[in-house]
């Protein structure tokens, strides 16, 4: 599922992960290590929220 | 007039008739110089008096492409919008003037001797005296009735001594704003002894409504009773966009229609408005307006010139206008929706619990003047499947006109049904039908104190366009016979009609509703006589409409009887033909629900049965002895069951305010003290609320929404409140730290932690840790909340940490705000303090260390979320690594864009509906307002978007706009620059100087990016370019907000507050794709507003305070070069722009320029 940065609107895809932040395709958001931030603002994981 | 020729009606009435195009439009064309407008910029109506000949030649312009009839130039010409240039005083003379000329314009072009283009152009010319809307809505209070009704009739006084043919009151957007001047024209009339045609168009908005929210069939039923020649359409959009309207209008108005589009609708292109439509467009679609939806008069609005009506009058004499089929049934209105009334199936219901004879509760509310109870009153009611609501105020030693006054402010925009006013002051009537832009139902006349009551009634009805019921009592008192009945309603009958003008479809007769219940043996057939009376009403007055009070037919009967009886009762009487009934609803039951005998016993009472000599009244009282209602209970007896601690924890947990004082009351009545219903049942309520919030049941709005209710208990209480000596409260010193404006996450604390016992000192925004420190120790604190939104406050936490902890301050301290993360504050921070350090998600994550901190369970909390914390990262498995990190080549062969202009431009109006368009939606409902999907499924969150957030979403936008809270305001320009090492050199355009400088990190790890390097060096000969922009939505927005969280509207706090940081955002967004526009570099744009998110375009824009250039105090420099102090925007010693609601940028035009971490 995906997610997304209600601060920025950025969406997180599993499928494509994100290669800025160091992480791999095909990893779940759930899956994210703690300190991973959104890679447009910065903001932490959980303003993320289910988005489809 | 010139003699001899055909009245304006009765050219109207033989043929098609062409008005005129634009005049604003046309003005523009001419390039005034300021001295032509007497420097009152934007004042056309001043042309008049200075240029004259400027406006006739307009005029003569229209004349001469074929138009019968042209516009007065007197839109705004009354005190209202004059007093804006301080000429109120010239309203009259202006108008007049624009009267003269428009006249003499005419009669050139009517004289075969005079008109320019020879004898066989002239024909008989005509005068429209333009009426535009103002600047203030009246119906959201902006201004009131006499003051506007005053002002138009300046306004129509002038233009009626100039000569006009007829007035068109046009451009309208608020229905009680029409009937001010469709009466300041009447009664201007009036007193001139002169009567010419009034023709009225209103201006459709894309939303399908007028500004404030009338549809097309809402207009209709307002303006139906007025004496107006022809009602239309004008503006907003173009002829396409209005199709569905006029097909409307053309279905439902019985008079004339008048359509005058823009042409097309209006683009912004670089702020300037642009018209697209062409003319052969706009030719066909009016032409199929007259052949295939019978309008006859056609012009133009906005955009549309002379060679627009040149080609409409060459196509006219070829159409045919359509023959209407009119269908239009008597209705009244609220401002937002319509009901006929006459209801298929019957009858139109009347809600009766907004009356203070109809509901103890109401009565309670209004006599401690809690209004906003009322409107909760009405607004549960609206779901009960009543028409409409009658409000009656009256109680004995209060002042009604002020009661009715402050329901109705906040009954009329909120409650969407139309309204009933109830009174018997016509003074309070009055002071109703002047705040109602709706179409009202009076009640009521009656004929008791004789007739001048009825006729002053009858006067307001027909100068408002209100409906009216009339019972029929006369002096002799209630009428009880059916003939009786008859009698008085045809005499009132001839008093409206023939003595007032109102037509039969205004009335609404009221045949009395007796008692059966008490057993007065004159009133045993008074159910029958009623009945009787109705239909006699009916069959002898065509056209009016029937009503009845109904439950006091059952009055002094037990509560299940009553519910059989009333509903026996209505159901005769609309076989009778009763259209209306003023009833609570949920005491009637569909007839086929009622058992047979309960039926029976029923009927038998009604008519007045005696079966073998018993008594039918008793025979019913047997049959429900000892019954009970079945059906649920009633809200109202089901409250009465519920204690006082269930009733205030429902209004907490439901965030209603319904009852709220009376709940309270009726706590200290029961011997509870002040401090005990706080402790004991509004604080454990408000903890269900944080429970539901944080298992995501609940989102952020309507947590707001129990605050406020918490924080209106509390007030209610206060007077009560015993101080306890001794007993120490836990307190929390809160601050946004150092460098950061954001206050709403500490504000939303503040509001949790107030409104759960806690004393919050709450020191506001940019903070230094002195003061923080200052504070705690002066009162004692028992915990130190920082807050704060930027990156960059998160190293401002940690540093303020390291000084609490230099000065041994061992207080526990709660970190909050979005850039935070758990690890940060766990494993960076925790180890510089000795005192407990807790990382708060959320406001109820804050309320649960409060509650910590005052048991005394901190650190054994603490330790357990660090060993649980621990364990988690040993089980996750390591991610693998991605690639290396590549290096970054930069493309030294990027073409410089040309910048459109050298140096700062201002632009200080922006659309605002552009604005809106940019908003991330997405961001603005879940980030902001808190709207988080959670564990929702999508398709419930989808409901609760359509249901709830978007409507109110779309009322915010439009009530921001029409309060002109949000004011997007734009500073930006171009400046040539060349980069040096990790600094970049900005040209001054005038000299070729060195006119600012700024400095960027380098990343300290590969790629080692700067963002220098993305521009030409100074070695490299080549000139490069960069932007700047500083976009703000304005001061009144900072205002609202702290207006809104001030007066405890946490909701609409939040809700506001988050629009206008979005708007600011949203305005950046736009703007950076006017910047790459005018740069022509628009080739990689993204499609969507999600695009701009990921930077889907060329270049990048950045912030400072950001990673890549976190700097905050070169944003001063920026500013200065862009000169935002032009713009309302400065730099406070913090480094912050005020307003808050303010974003400054520089945007690269580099392609390979884009976010990252230095």
């Amino acid at each position: 599922m995906r997610y997304i940065c209600s601060n920025c609107g950025y969406i997180y895809d599993p499928i494509q992960g994100d290669s800025a932040g160091g992480i791999p395709e095909d990893t779940k958001f759930e899956d994210l290590p703690d300190d991973w931030t959104c890679p447009i603002c910065y903001q932490s994981k959980s303003v993320f929220d289910a988005f489809d | 007039m010139e003699d001899g020729r055909l009245s304006f009606e009765e050219l109207a009435r033989s043929r098609l008739v062409l008005f005129d195009g634009a005049m604003g439009t046309q003005i523009h064309e001419w390039n005034l110089a300021d001295s032509d407008y007497d420097f009152k910029l934007g004042c056309s109506e001043i042309l008049n008096q200075t240029r004259p000949d400027v406006i006739q030649s307009i005029h003569e312009a229209y004349y001469a492409a074929g138009s019968d009839v042209v516009e007065t130039n007197s839109f705004g010409s009354n005190p209202i919008v004059l007093v804006e240039y301080d000429i109120a005083s010239s309203a009259y003379d202006l108008s007049l003037k624009a009267a003269q000329i428009a006249r003499k314009a005419a009669s050139i072009w009517s004289d075969p001797r005079k008109c320019p283009d020879g004898a066989n152009a002239a024909k008989p010319r005509y005068v429209a005296g333009s009426i535009g809307p103002g600047t203030k809505l009246i119906s959201l209070g902006q201004t009131d009735w006499t003051t506007m009704l005053e002002s138009y009739k300046q306004q129509a006084k002038g233009l009626l001594d100039g000569k006009v043919d007829l007035f068109l009151i046009e451009t309208c957007q608020d229905p009680l704003q029409i009937k001010c001047a469709l009466n300041a024209c009447f009664d201007t009339m009036a007193a001139a002894q002169i009567i010419i045609p009034v023709i009225v168009t209103v201006t459709v908005e894309t939303t399908g409504t007028l500004l404030v929210g009338t549809p097309v069939e809402a207009i209709v039923a307002i303006l139906e009773p007025f004496d107006i020649f022809a009602l239309g359409l004008n503006c907003a959009t173009g002829p396409e966009d209005m199709r569905n309207y006029v097909r409307q209008l053309s279905q439902i108005w019985p008079g004339k229609l008048l359509v005058q589009p823009n042409a097309g609708l209006p683009q912004n292109v670089n702020g300037q408005l642009v018209y697209t439509l062409s003319i052969e467009d706009y030719v066909n679609t009016m032409s199929a307006f007259v052949t295939e939806l019978g309008v006859s008069l056609v012009g133009g609005c906005c955009g549309t010139n002379p060679d627009f009506l040149r080609a409409l009058a060459k196509e006219l004499p070829s159409l045919k206008p359509a023959d209407r089929t009119i269908d239009y049934q008597p209705s009244v209105a609220s401002l937002f929706g319509v009901q006929t009334i006459k209801q298929d199936p019957p009858a139109f219901y009347i809600g009766e619990r907004t009356n203070t004879n109809g509901s103890k509760l109401f009565k309670d509310l209004l006599l401690v003047d809690d209004y906003d109870g009322l409107v909760e009153i009405a607004r549960e009611q609206c779901g009960t499947g009543v028409h409409a609501l009658d409000i009656c105020v009256a109680y004995t030693g209060r002042d009604e006109v002020k009661d009715m006054e402050q329901a109705l402010k906040r009954i009329i925009t909120q409650i969407d049904m139309p309204l009933v006013f109830d009174s018997t002051e016509v003074n309070v009537l009055e002071k109703s039908l002047q705040m109602y832009g709706g179409r009202a139902i009076i009640n009521s006349i009656n004929l008791e104190d004789g007739e001048a009551r009825v006729d002053r009634i009858c006067q307001l009805a027909k100068r408002y366009g209100a409906a009216l019921i009339a019972l029929t009592i006369d002096e002799k008192g209630m009428a009880r016979e059916s003939h009786e009945k008859l009698a008085i309603a045809k005499r009132i009958h001839e008093i409206a009609v023939k003595r007032h003008g109102l037509r039969p479809q205004d009335l609404i007769f009221d045949a009395l509703t007796f008692t059966l219940g008490a057993g007065d043996e004159t009133l045993r057939d008074s159910a029958q006589k009623t009945i009787d009376g109705i239909r006699l009403i009916k069959e002898n007055l065509p056209g009016v409409a029937t009503v009845l009070g109904l439950s006091n037919v059952s009055f002094g009967l037990s509560p299940v009887s009553r519910k059989v009886l009333n509903s026996v009762f209505l159901h005769e009487c609309i076989a009778a033909g009763l259209d209306m009934a003023i009833v609570n609803l949920k005491h009637i039951v569909p007839i086929a629900q009622i058992a047979e005998e309960d039926l029976k016993a029923a009927y038998r009472v009604m008519n007045n049965e005696w079966l073998q000599e018993k008594d039918p009244l008793f025979a019913f009282i047997a049959q429900f002895e000892g019954k009970k209602d079945s059906e649920p209970q009633l809200s109202a007896s089901e409250e009465a069951n519920l204690t006082v601690h269930e009733l205030l924890t429902r209004n907490i947990v439901k965030g209603s305010k319904l009852n709220l004082s009376v709940n309270l009351e009726r706590g200290r009545n029961e011997n509870l003290k002040a401090l005990t219903i706080i402790n004991d049942t509004l604080i454990p309520a408000m903890k269900i609320v944080g429970e539901l919030f944080g298992s995501g049941k609940m989102q952020l709005p309507f947590v707001l929404q129990s605050a406020e209710v918490m924080k209106a208990s509390v007030d209610l209480l206060q007077p009560f409140m015993e101080k306890v000596e001794g007993e120490e409260q836990v307190s929390i010193v809160l601050a946004t730290v150092r460098g950061d404006v954001h206050d709403i996450g500490k504000n939303l604390v503040d509001i949790i932690l107030t409104n759960n016992g806690y004393k919050v000192y709450n020191l506001g925004i940019k903070c230094e840790i002195d003061t923080i420190i200052q504070k705690a120790i002066e009162v004692g604190a028992s915990a130190i909340g920082m807050s704060g939104l930027l990156v960059k406050s998160t190293i401002i936490m940690k540093e303020n940490l390291e000084e609490l902890a230099r000065r041994k301050i061992k207080v526990p301290v709660l970190l909050g705000g979005a850039a935070l993360t758990p690890s940060y504050v766990y494993d960076i921070c925790t180890p510089l303090l000795p005192s407990p350090l807790v990382y708060c998600s959320d406001a109820f994550e804050g309320l649960k260390a409060m509650s910590l901190i005052k048991e005394g369970g901190i650190a054994g909390y603490l330790a357990a979320e660090a060993s649980k914390r621990e364990a988690r990262k040993q089980a996750r498995p390591a991610l693998a690594s991605v690639a290396p990190v590549e290096e970054i080549v930069i493309d030294r062969t990027v073409k410089v864009p040309k910048a459109p202009f050298l140096g700062v431009r201002h632009v200080a109006e922006v659309d605002l509906e552009t604005v809106y368009s940019y908003l991330t939606e997405e961001v603005l409902f879940r980030g902001r307002w808190g709207y988080r999907r959670g564990s929702m499924s999508k398709q419930d969150y989808d409901e609760q978007l359509a249901t709830v957030i978007r409507p109110e979403f779309e009322a915010l936008k439009l009530d921001a706009k029409l309060r002109q809270l949000i004011k997007p305001a734009v500073s930006y320009g171009y400046w040539e620059c060349n980069s040096s090492g990790q600094d970049l050199i900005i040209y001054d355009p005038d000299s070729d100087g060195q006119l600012g400088r700024f400095t960027f990190p380098r990343q300290s790890e590969a790629p080692f990016q700067c963002i220098a390097d993305y521009f030409y060096s100074v070695e490299s000969g080549i000139r490069d370019v960069i932007a700047l922009q500083v976009c703000t939505v304005g001061q009144a927005a900072a205002d609202e907000s702290a207006r809104l969280y001030g007066s405890g509207n946490y909701k609409d706090y939040l809700l506001f507050h988050g629009l206008s940081v979005e708007c600011a955002e949203a305005l950046a967004e736009y703007w950076h794709r006017v910047v790459r526009e005018e740069l022509g570099i628009t080739s990689e744009d993204g499609n969507t507003i999600q695009d701009f998110v990921v930077q889907k375009y060329q270049g990048s824009r950045y912030s400072f305070g950001y990673p890549a250039c976190p700097d905050l105090a070169q944003n001063r420099t920026l500013c200065e070069l862009s000169q935002s102090h032009l713009i309302g925007v400065t730099v406070s010693d913090e480094e912050q722009m005020v307003p808050e609601q303010t974003t400054s940028a520089f945007v690269v035009h580099h392609p390979q320029a884009k976010y990252f971490n230095a």
